[in-house]
């Protein structure tokens, strides 16, 4: 096994060739890694996106080769997969307004260039899902957002048109089965790239919370910042430290952890209907 | 008709082309090359898109192992 590359959430293995992604217990918040782990966040998430790539293994091919046949010390928290060669385009679809698109919105009346009704407001839900894909480089060195027709350009229209069908029927999927259990899916994030037959295939991890936007249904009210379902008691309390949401951050107490771990452990459960030991 | 977009990783364009270069009796001095990498990629993406091959980057290279704080960042507000 050969180790490629780690960010502060995830890390990346070579394993006979194929790829081992592999998730922490690390939590960030407000773009920081905080030093206290949360135990059994990675194999929650792992075990989430592994569930979700099998339910949305009808609408698209997927790179999960194993979540079984992997090395014993990443057990439940690593994925086997194929090597994809990722297209550089971040597909992201939106079931409700908020965050830069919101901005966006107030500005333009658009959000990545698609036109909306009037009188929308923070948190409204969205007509229909929309496509707002980003670039990952840009002139600017940031992300931005990409109209449908400059996704065309960089990838060619037959393969722009797939990755923006494939990522909104998996959102509407997704976000349809979600809701049924009472978590409102806003958004989310998906990855796609070619497998060595040249097959657009999904990859990363899907419809996790990090990769997407939770807010418990019960507590949506159109109008004011929404709830994050799994990471609010961090937030929450970290806004009551003192904290200048700077490096490094913050210790957390236990009961903050534990609250967090039965969060995540609660999402899992609700969407995937299996009890989480 | 269906499009024919092949896709190449961007990160290997210039390296390919050096080395083109010099097999063709070109000589490139990578001492002088006054671009940063991202600018390199940046440009090998937009050289391959404008002539229809699709841009792409290794997981290693694509992949946000950071906990998608890009993502959370521009559409979280984090």
């Amino acid at each position: 096994m050969k180790h490629i590359h780690s960010g502060k959430v995830r890390d990346l293995y070579e394993l006979d060739g194929d790829i081992l992604l592999v998730a922490s217990d690390r939590v960030s918040v407000y773009d920081v890694s905080l030093p206290t782990p949360v135990p059994d966040k990675g194999a929650l998430l792992t075990q989430l996106s592994a569930w979700w790539f099998d339910k949305l293994g009808s609408i698209v091919p997927n790179h999960v080769i194993s979540t079984e046949d992997v090395p014993a010390e990443f057990a439940r928290r690593a994925i086997r997969c194929k090597p994809l060669k990722m297209v550089q385009v971040e597909c992201i679809a939106r079931g409700y307004l908020a965050g830069l698109g919101l901005r966006e919105y107030q500005r333009d009346g658009t959000v990545s260039g698609v036109s909306l009704p009037p009188g929308l407001v923070e948190g409204s839900r969205l007509p229909e899902p929309i496509f707002t894909p980003t670039t990952k480089i840009s002139d600017t060195g940031h992300d931005e957002f990409m109209t449908f027709d400059e996704v065309a350009n960089d990838v060619g229209r037959e393969t722009a048109e797939r990755l923006r069908d494939l990522t909104i029927e998996i959102y509407a999927k997704g976000a349809e089965h979600a809701a049924t259990t009472g978590i409102i899916i806003a958004d989310t994030k998906l990855e796609f790239g070619f497998d060595s037959d040249g097959v657009l295939t999904l990859g990363d991890e899907v419809l996790t919370s990090d990769s997407s936007r939770f807010w418990p249904a019960d507590d949506w009210e159109p109008g004011r910042p929404q709830h994050a379902f799994d990471k609010q008691f961090v937030r929450d309390w970290s806004l009551t430290t003192g904290w200048d949401k700077t490096p490094p951050g913050p210790e957390m107490p236990e009961n903050i952890v534990q609250s967090t771990r039965e969060r995540y452990i609660e999402v899992y459960e609700r969407i995937t209907g299996l009890k989480w030991s | 008709m269906a499009e024919k977009w092949d896709h190449y990783n961007a990160r290997n364009l210039v390296d390919d082309v050096v080395q083109l270069l010099e097999q063709r009796g070109t000589t490139p001095d990578r001492e002088r090359m006054k671009s940063t990498k991202r600018e390199q990629l940046e440009a090998a993406q937009k050289l391959l898109s404008s002539i229809g091959i699709v841009p792409t980057l290794a997981p290693e290279d694509s992949l946000d192992l950071d906990g998608h704080m890009d993502y959370n960042r521009r559409v979280h507000g984090d």
